[in-house]
């Protein structure tokens, strides 16, 4: 009976094993297909949010790379001759096309003044960069319209002249170190529209008997001393003390010396129409139209009974007891009163003789005429063709050895001319021109040199003796790594030199004139064709790609 | 009474099911079921959830990008504030992307706390001044995103332009019932000019 009942129950399990297998199958099919319809929806929405979010990672980085593009061609811009187009390769990836405009401003919503590449001439007025930006990480699952961006930034710009352009510029009177301090019956007045200043980069100066100077006084490493009755139309900047004896200064008085414990004196009946800005202690006996100021340096100034000073004194130190007048507040142990600040004098520019580099402004070369010989009669002869020349001319003196002598020869110009001498010797001389337009002339000592220091040959000198007249209607520029010894009488232009001394009655009219391919004012080169400054950067926009 | 009369007999003849198979197979049935249920609840759980964050961090960027690409070429941006309603305006005067024109265009964002915060767009070329909407938006708009609320509470505000140069963005994106996306960033203007005119 067990054995029948066991065997009933196994017949039973096998009959359902090998006939009962479809609602099983049917429950996996029914749970598999709701699964996958889950993952797939799951998985789709998974894909198209990590497609937009790579979308806009993609995004920010080809914005960043455009406008890391942007940025590179300007600063490239800046410092280098300007290229059509500037690429980058690796992250950030990009890359920019410059074009310019000959308009200062746009001439409205659409502004079809755009020219592709750099600026081929000086009428460029403003330079279009159009970045474009590629992502680093692209977007993923076809999401791809961030991954490229472009930007477009526009910028004012001053193209850079030419190269060999003759830019009028340096001071009346440049010395790259003042041996002579002494200004004598000098007056130097503004021929032009700019200001006349005298620069000297290191060295002191005294001016004497009645010397007027209009413009600026700049000493970069030295003082000044004032007497006889100097007067100085303008600012006085020195990096040593200044001593104010008997003259008038119309301008401030900026001294970032100190020496002997004192930085600026006025004695009776000197005058400053200004403001004083002193580095430490003054001695006051004169009288001072603006205020004083007074420090870092520490100390007790000092005030006559006979000083006046027409508004306030501000000191770091102490003030001697009240005397004369102070029309302002005085305050004392003044912090924080820093240095007055003084000019940089240029550097000295070595300026080598290049023929190629005197070129007229339509591009002609200057004629040149080389002495081959040193005898009064070739002089003569080269001076007479120089002054009826009616192009501009050179004429190189320098077979004449050390130096040149000029004396007793009078021109008449009727174009620009270039005297060269390795040192010139002017006495009694008449140089002028018989109308206008006026006429330059360029008497060059050249400094072959490259040191950025006067270069002055064995032997060689420069002197402007008397009864030299220069002008009207020339205006000279006189460059010379000599020391000028100068007692000339009248010149109209401006003098460079490793010193200038003036020794007596002197008139200088200031007219910068310049020299090829240099900057006098600022002691620079002039930037190699090609090149230009940008200004602030007036628009940048998004634009659209495609 | 059972006899041993052999396998063709409970095969062929009797067919059914004993209760104890019954029971046994309703016990293995319900639990698979109980099994493939909670696989199932699970996993539609997870899918809304994924769905529902996704939608609202899609939600968020679309709406990110579409400012940020309007206050990065705008000259002029300024924010005003319905104190009743809660809703704001931001105003931009903007310029063209397109590489061959500058012209202008006046392109606002318009946010009201209504039907559960929605943020649309607007832009009018030639340009021409957007006002606010009262009671929702008219005219022509474009919706950018819904569930949109402010993210500082402090100010209630989507968004503020403290400076007029750049726009500070500060809202949450609501994903049902998860944890809201916050987006909070600011923009900048970069023209150098500003002019509004004659947008605001």
């Amino acid at each position: 009976m067990f054995l029948t009942r066991k065997r009933y129950i196994e017949a039973s399990f096998s009959s359902l094993y090998s006939k009962e297998r479809g609602s099983a199958l049917l429950g996996v099919f029914g749970v598999l297909g709701v699964t996958t319809v889950m993952a797939l929806t799951v998985t789709t929405a998974s894909l198209h949010a990590l497609g937009f979010s790579t979308s806009t990672r993609a995004g920010v980085e080809a914005e960043a790379a455009a406008e890391a593009g942007v940025d590179f061609a300007a600063a490239s811009l800046s410092n280098s001759v300007c290229q059509a187009n500037y690429s980058s390769n690796t992250a950030p990836i990009f890359s920019v096309d410059i074009s310019y405009s000959a308009l200062q401003t746009s001439p409205g919503d659409t502004d079809n003044s755009w020219i592709a590449g750099c600026p081929s001439d000086v009428s460029a007025k403003r330079l279009r960069l159009v970045a474009t930006g590629w992502a680093s990480n692209v977007g993923v699952a076809k999401n791809s319209s961030q991954d490229v961006r472009k930007v477009e930034a526009i910028y004012p710009y001053t193209p850079s002249p030419p190269s060999n352009s003759i830019i009028p510029s340096g001071p009346a009177t440049y010395s790259y170190a003042q041996t002579d301090p002494t200004i004598n019956n000098m007056v130097l007045t503004q021929g032009g529209s700019t200001k006349p200043s005298i620069v000297y980069r290191s060295g002191s100066a005294t001016c004497t008997s009645a010397s007027e100077i209009t413009g600026d006084v700049i000493l970069g490493g030295g003082g000044l001393t004032v007497t006889s009755g100097c007067t100085i139309n303008g600012d006085l900047f020195t990096s040593g003390v200044v001593s104010v004896q008997s003259g008038e200064i119309m301008g401030n008085v900026n001294a970032a010396g100190v020496q002997g414990g004192t930085s600026v004196t006025l004695a009776t009946p000197a005058v400053v129409d200004g403001s004083v800005y002193a580095a430490g202690p003054v001695s006051i006996a004169g009288r001072v139209g603006g205020n004083i100021v007074s420090g870092p340096v520490t100390g007790q100034s000092t005030f006559s009974n006979k000083s006046s000073v027409g508004g306030s004194v501000v000191s770091a130190g102490t003030l001697s007891a009240p005397a004369g007048v102070i029309k302002g507040a005085t305050s004392i142990n003044q912090s924080g009163i820093l240095t007055p600040a003084i000019p940089v004098a240029p550097p000295w520019v070595d300026f080598a003789y290049d023929p190629a580099g005197w070129i007229t402004s339509t591009g002609s070369p200057y004629a040149v005429v080389t002495m081959t010989g040193c005898s009064s009669s070739n002089l003569n002869t080269a001076l007479n063709t120089a002054q009826s020349s009616h192009v501009p001319i050179i004429v190189d003196t320098r077979i004449c050895g050390p130096v040149t002598d000029f004396s007793h020869h009078d021109m008449i110009l009727t174009s620009d001319v270039v005297i060269l001498a390795n040192g010139f010797n002017f006495q009694t001389n008449n140089i002028q021109a018989p109308s206008a337009p006026d006429k330059r002339l360029w008497i060059i000592i050249p400094d072959g040199v490259a040191d950025s220091a006067p270069t002055c040959g064995v032997g060689s000198s420069a002197t402007l003796g008397q009864h030299v007249e220069i002008g009207p209607h020339v205006n000279t520029l006189i460059y010379s790594p000599c020391a000028i010894s100068n007692g000339g009488d009248h010149l109209s232009g401006q003098m460079y030199a490793s010193s200038v001394n003036t020794s007596s009655e002197f008139v200088l009219i200031y007219l910068p004139i310049g020299l090829p391919s240099v900057n006098l004012s600022t002691g620079q080169h002039l930037a190699p064709s090609g090149t230009g400054v940008l200004g602030d950067r007036t628009s940048i926009r998004d634009l659209l790609v495609g | 009474m059972l006899t041993d009369s052999g396998p063709d007999l409970v095969g062929q003849k009797n067919k059914g099911f004993t209760m104890l198979e019954l029971l046994i197979s309703s016990a293995l049935s319900i639990i698979i079921l109980v099994i493939a249920g909670s696989v199932l609840i699970a996993g539609l759980r997870t899918q809304e959830s994924s769905q529902s964050v996704t939608d609202a961090a899609n939600t968020a960027q679309q709406i990110v990008r579409s400012i940020q690409a309007g206050v990065k070429n705008s000259s002029a941006i300024s924010v005003t504030t319905n104190g009743t309603t809660g809703a704001q305006l931001l105003m931009t005067r903007t310029i063209s992307s397109d590489p061959n024109s500058t012209a202008p265009s006046c392109q606002d964002w318009y946010y009201t706390p209504a039907s559960g915060g929605l943020l649309y767009t607007r832009r009018t070329t030639p340009a021409s001044p957007i006002t606010l909407p009262n009671g929702g938006p008219a005219g022509i708009w474009t919706l950018l995103g819904s569930g949109v609320s402010p993210a500082d509470l402090a100010t209630g505000k989507v968004f503020s332009a403290p400076s007029g140069d750049r726009v500070e963005l500060k809202f949450s994106v609501a994903a049902g019932s998860h944890p809201y996306v916050l987006i909070s960033t600011m923009n900048y203007r970069t023209q150098s000019t500003t002019l509004s005119a004659p947008c605001f």
